[in-house]
């Protein structure tokens, strides 16, 4: 939700100079709609600034599970890490550049973790393997995710030439990406069809028979 | 006693149970083969699919082990956070974990397939040491196939065979790379699982076509033995058949198979099955001679008790009936022991009364003749003397017919009764019909006769009728009538008897001259012709006495004769042979010839006698011996009256017709005729009468006591007074003294003949007695005249 309101207060920021609504709705081969994947436009033009969003994102540790699943935040946007269980977390992210480790106790917030690299933060719980959740670091404000219906809608997008890229963890190509030109003068509604379907999502569940330690 | 091996019960027991036990043996024996060869077949299988299965287990375990250790070494934060840091502590903290289970190899992989790490640990003076493998920096071969298996795969690096097993490094759900560990297939791992799964262990790395591997590691030395590789070859292609052979497909490197052989000698596996097996054999050898000596004692346990009814029963057949049969044995034959003395039992019971039936007349019941014989015997035995009495019935032939034979029998009975009333412990017999036997130990004969007849009640009454009954007794002595045979005294009895019997005695003691005419008769009657031909006879002649002359006018020729053996034979003894056999003719013939040649042989020398020659009944029956002696005497120019003829009275009387015609016949012929004997026999007056004789003889038992006897005098006068009154001379014989010469002279006898004149004596001495005139009453008397 806050993702929400900090994307829409940016487009109000810009929406006498853009206009440009854009809707895209992501299928995989079989036609299928494609929930929860990111999709974001980076501009063509290289001296394309943009302002830095300085709301943080907040991910949650509920019932052992990164809850969202998968993030996208802007370049040196901060993350707020909200543990809402009642036990401690170690979490970390040990590949790539934005590399951190910390521990969260029970009912605790760890909002010190600034990302400074745009690329995938793939983050793990150290006391629960099977924890696992991904932030992607993009450099551009134009990012949204698909809905059930596997649609989404990017509003006032300035007008130019732009690379529409799809992400998704469990998309099987090259880093993850499926990536399209885009030349943007209007509104315009998008189909972008996956070349491949989505990989199973891994279940954030404790995959051991520990039973016990649900109730705990 | 001999019996057949196959006939005898006991070795048909025995073979019987040989035949089953050895069946129930071999069978046994069978099966236990069976088993044994089946046992082996899952001993061998058993051997191999067992160490198949640890092998398995401890490759499947290594795999495993890598395995999770990857898993777990790679869920090692530690290692995550330094996996993107520099490469010298990630090593540092690869080679920790590699160290943890001492792998050979361990291994990080970027996810772009970049080989990040590689240690290899090598042995160098029995140091591990660790290095860095000649594939860091490089790509991963194969990568695929490591990442999408669980399990340990092969690796090949620097000519060595590892086990490799590869776990991903992991951010989260997000694969940041990937790090492994591996251990070495090599001849020590080969010699662990020999170890283990007591096979050898070979590993065959071999181009997946080729049967040929190209590189053997195999396990050393077990069961003493070096296999090279040319030998491994033979046993993988299976061609060896001693060896149990397994494979086991480890998987693929480099396009090259890697397999485990598992061999092992199958005589080492069974070895302990064979030892079993020789025992068992042993054991087996021992059952069948237990078998043997078992079924040995059953059949001897079996045939035993038969055996001692056998030898018991042996004993009854020889006649020892004292004992009854006892065996230790089952019931039936129990039972069978029963049955026989039983039987044993009635045949002692028959054979008491068959003996006493062998042993005893029937009629009297007393003891009879095999008693009897028995009885001599055991006294022959005692060597006591003894008499031996043959008491006979005379007459009861007679009775018999006349009043029937149970008239007879019951004399009989009667008579043995009146026996056994005498009988004071002196053994009675029944010898059968009308002979009894009785031996006494009393010596006196005369006592004993006597003592018998007051109990011999004569008289009889049957039905009124009164039987008189007679007896007579024979009578011998033991030792003194004792031959060779002590039976032999029955017969002396018995000829004793016979001739009491024939000389109306009651009693007779044997003597020996009796046996003359029984015994050697016999004998006699084939040696009196060879008599007759050899000249063994002789004539002996006896001085007749003219009373009126007191002449020696008369001899008579009596014939004797001189036998071999027997000395002088009296004439009684043969001359009743000689008249039963039919040879009286011949013998009469030859004293007729034998006489009338010394008529004439005295009468050349001078001395004019007459001669008398005894003729006999077979003379009379025709006129053959009247023709030869008439042809005799014209022959000789002998004239009448000088040859006198006698003839007994019983000659006569047979055919007293027949006896007349020759008698008179010869008479014609100048022949004297003389009745001999005369007064022994029961010719009538009437047929003296007519018979044609000149001369009666008086019997000398008239004579012989004339002088005791008035009797015999009577006799004798009156037979001299009606033989003159008749026409006929007289002869008395028998004259033994003087007296009864003289009174037979005064009562005008006219021929004496006796021993008181002379006893018959041969020819030369007749002429010597004549000649020397030694007889004094001769001289006396003054009738000698030469």
């Amino acid at each position: 939700m806050i993702y929400r309101f900090s994307l829409i207060s940016f487009i109000f920021l810009n929406t006498q100079v853009f206009a440009n609504t854009i809707s895209i709705k992501v299928i995989d081969p079989k036609h299928s709609a494609v929930q929860g994947v990111i999709a974001y436009l980076t501009p063509k033009n290289k001296n394309f600034t943009f302002p830095i969003s300085r709301q943080p994102l907040t991910i949650s540790q509920n019932n052992k599970k990164f809850t969202p699943y998968i993030a996208v935040l802007q370049k040196g946007q901060k993350i707020n890490f909200k543990n809402q269980d009642d036990v401690t977390h170690h979490i970390y992210s040990v590949s790539g550049e934005n590399r951190f480790d910390f521990k969260i106790k029970a009912g605790t917030q760890n909002n010190n973790t600034v990302v400074k690299t745009a690329g995938e933060v793939a983050m793990g719980c150290n006391i629960h393997d099977w924890m696992s959740g991904y932030v992607l670091v993009v450099n551009t404000p134009y990012f949204i995710q698909t809905d059930s219906e596997g649609s989404s809608i990017f509003e006032d997008i300035p007008s130019g030439n732009y690379k529409l890229t799809i992400w998704h963890p469990q998309l099987a190509t090259n880093k993850n990406e499926f990536i399209q030109e885009l030349e943007i003068q209007s509104n315009k509604t998008i189909e972008i069809i996956l070349p491949k379907a989505l990989l199973p999502i891994p279940v954030q569940q404790n995959q051991d028979e520990f039973d016990f330690l649900e109730g705990y | 006693m001999k019996i057949s091996f196959m006939k005898s019960l006991q070795s048909r027991i025995f073979i019987l149970f040989i035949f089953l036990l050895l069946c129930v043996q071999m069978l046994s024996f069978y099966s236990t083969y069976q088993t044994k060869q089946k046992s082996e077949t899952v001993q061998l299988n058993n051997k191999i699919e067992t160490a198949k299965q640890v092998f398995e287990t401890q490759f499947d375990n290594r795999n495993y082990y890598l395995s999770a250790f990857a898993e777990t070494a790679a869920k090692d934060y530690g290692l995550k956070t330094v996996f993107s840091e520099d490469r010298k502590s990630f090593l540092l903290a690869l080679n920790n974990h590699r160290k943890r289970i001492s792998a050979d190899l361990a291994i990080s992989i970027k996810p772009n397939g970049e080989i990040s790490g590689q240690l290899i640990s090598y042995n160098i003076n029995n140091q591990i040491k660790v290095k860095v493998g000649p594939e860091q920096g490089k790509t991963f071969k194969n990568l695929e196939l490591f990442t999408q298996t669980q399990t340990a795969e092969l690796y090949y690096l620097g000519s060595k065979i590892y086990q490799l097993s590869l776990a991903p490094l992991k951010s989260g759900s997000r694969v940041i790379g990937w790090i492994g560990f591996g251990y070495i297939i090599d001849q020590k791992l080969a010699n662990e699982l020999a170890k283990l799964t007591g096979v050898n262990i070979s590993f065959l790395l071999k181009e997946s076509e080729s049967l040929k591997p190209q590189e053997i590691i195999n396990s050393e030395i077990i069961n003493d033995i070096k296999y090279d590789s040319k030998f491994i070859h033979a046993i993988n292609a299976g061609d060896n058949e001693n060896y149990i052979i397994s494979h086991f497909k480890l998987g693929e490197v480099d396009n090259k198979s890697l397999t485990a052989l598992l061999f092992q000698s199958k005589i080492s596996v069974l070895k302990n099955i064979h030892d079993d097996w020789q025992q068992y054999l042993i054991i087996f050898m021992f059952e069948i001679i237990l078998s043997l000596f078992g079924a040995y004692l059953i059949s001897a346990g079996i045939t035993r008790p038969i055996k001692q009814l056998i030898h018991q029963i042996k004993h009854i057949g020889q006649g020892k009936y004292e004992y009854d049969i006892t065996i230790d044995a089952s019931h039936e034959l129990t039972q069978l022991a029963d049955e026989f003395n039983s039987m044993k039992d009635a045949v002692v019971a028959r054979e008491q009364l068959i003996r006493h039936q062998a042993y005893h007349d029937p009629i009297t019941n007393l003891p009879n003749r095999n008693y009897l014989v028995e009885r001599l015997s055991e006294l022959k035995d005692k060597a006591l003397p003894f008499i031996i009495l043959q008491i006979n019935i005379r007459r009861i032939k007679e009775i018999n017919d006349t009043l029937g034979h149970k008239v007879g029998d019951k004399v009989i009975v009667e008579f043995s009764n009146r026996l056994k009333a005498y009988e004071h412990n002196d053994p009675l017999f029944h010898l059968g019909a009308d002979e009894f036997v009785l031996i006494s130990q009393k010596q006196d004969i005369e006592m004993l006769v006597s003592q018998l007849s007051v109990n011999l009640d004569p008289l009889f009454n049957h039905e009124n009728l009164n039987l008189h009954l007679q007896y007579t007794i024979g009578v011998a002595k033991y030792p003194e009538h004792n031959s060779e045979d002590i039976v032999d005294l029955l017969k002396k009895t018995d000829i004793a008897l016979q001739y009491a019997k024939k000389h109306n005695r009651i009693h007779q003691t044997y003597d020996r001259q009796f046996d003359f005419n029984t015994v050697e008769r016999l004998h006699l009657i084939n040696s009196l012709k060879t008599a007759i031909e050899q000249n063994q006879l002789v004539l002996h002649y006896q001085p007749k006495v003219s009373l009126a002359s007191m002449q020696i006018s008369h001899v008579e020729a009596l014939v004797r004769w001189e036998h071999p053996i027997n000395g002088l034979i009296p004439p009684d003894s043969f001359i009743s042979i000689a008249e039963q056999t039919g040879q009286m003719d011949a013998l009469t013939r030859w004293v007729t010839k034998e006489a009338i040649s010394q008529y004439l042989a005295w009468k050349k020398l001078n001395i004019n006698i007459k001669i008398a020659i005894n003729i006999s009944a077979e003379n009379l029956k025709d006129k053959s011996y009247s023709d030869y002696v008439i042809a005799l005497k014209k022959e000789n120019n002998i004239a009448d009256h000088e040859i006198t003829l006698e003839v007994t009275e019983d000659a006569v009387l047979s055919d007293p017709a027949k006896a007349t015609e020759i008698l008179t016949y010869l008479k014609f012929h100048g022949f004297k005729l003389s009745i001999d004997d005369y007064g022994t026999g029961y010719s009538s007056l009437a047929q003296l009468k007519q018979l044609p004789v000149q001369e009666l003889k008086i019997d000398k038992s008239f004579v012989q006591q004339l002088m005791q006897n008035t009797d015999d005098q009577i006799i004798v006068r009156s037979t001299i007074e009606l033989a003159h009154n008749m026409g006929l001379s007289v002869v008395a014989e028998g004259i033994e003294d003087e007296r009864t010469l003289l009174w037979l002279k005064e009562h005008n006898c006219e021929l004496a003949q006796g021993y008181f004149i002379s006893r018959p004596i041969k020819a030369e001495l007749f002429q010597t007695w004549l000649k020397d005139c030694a007889y004094t009453t001769a001289k006396e008397g003054k009738w000698l005249s030469l």
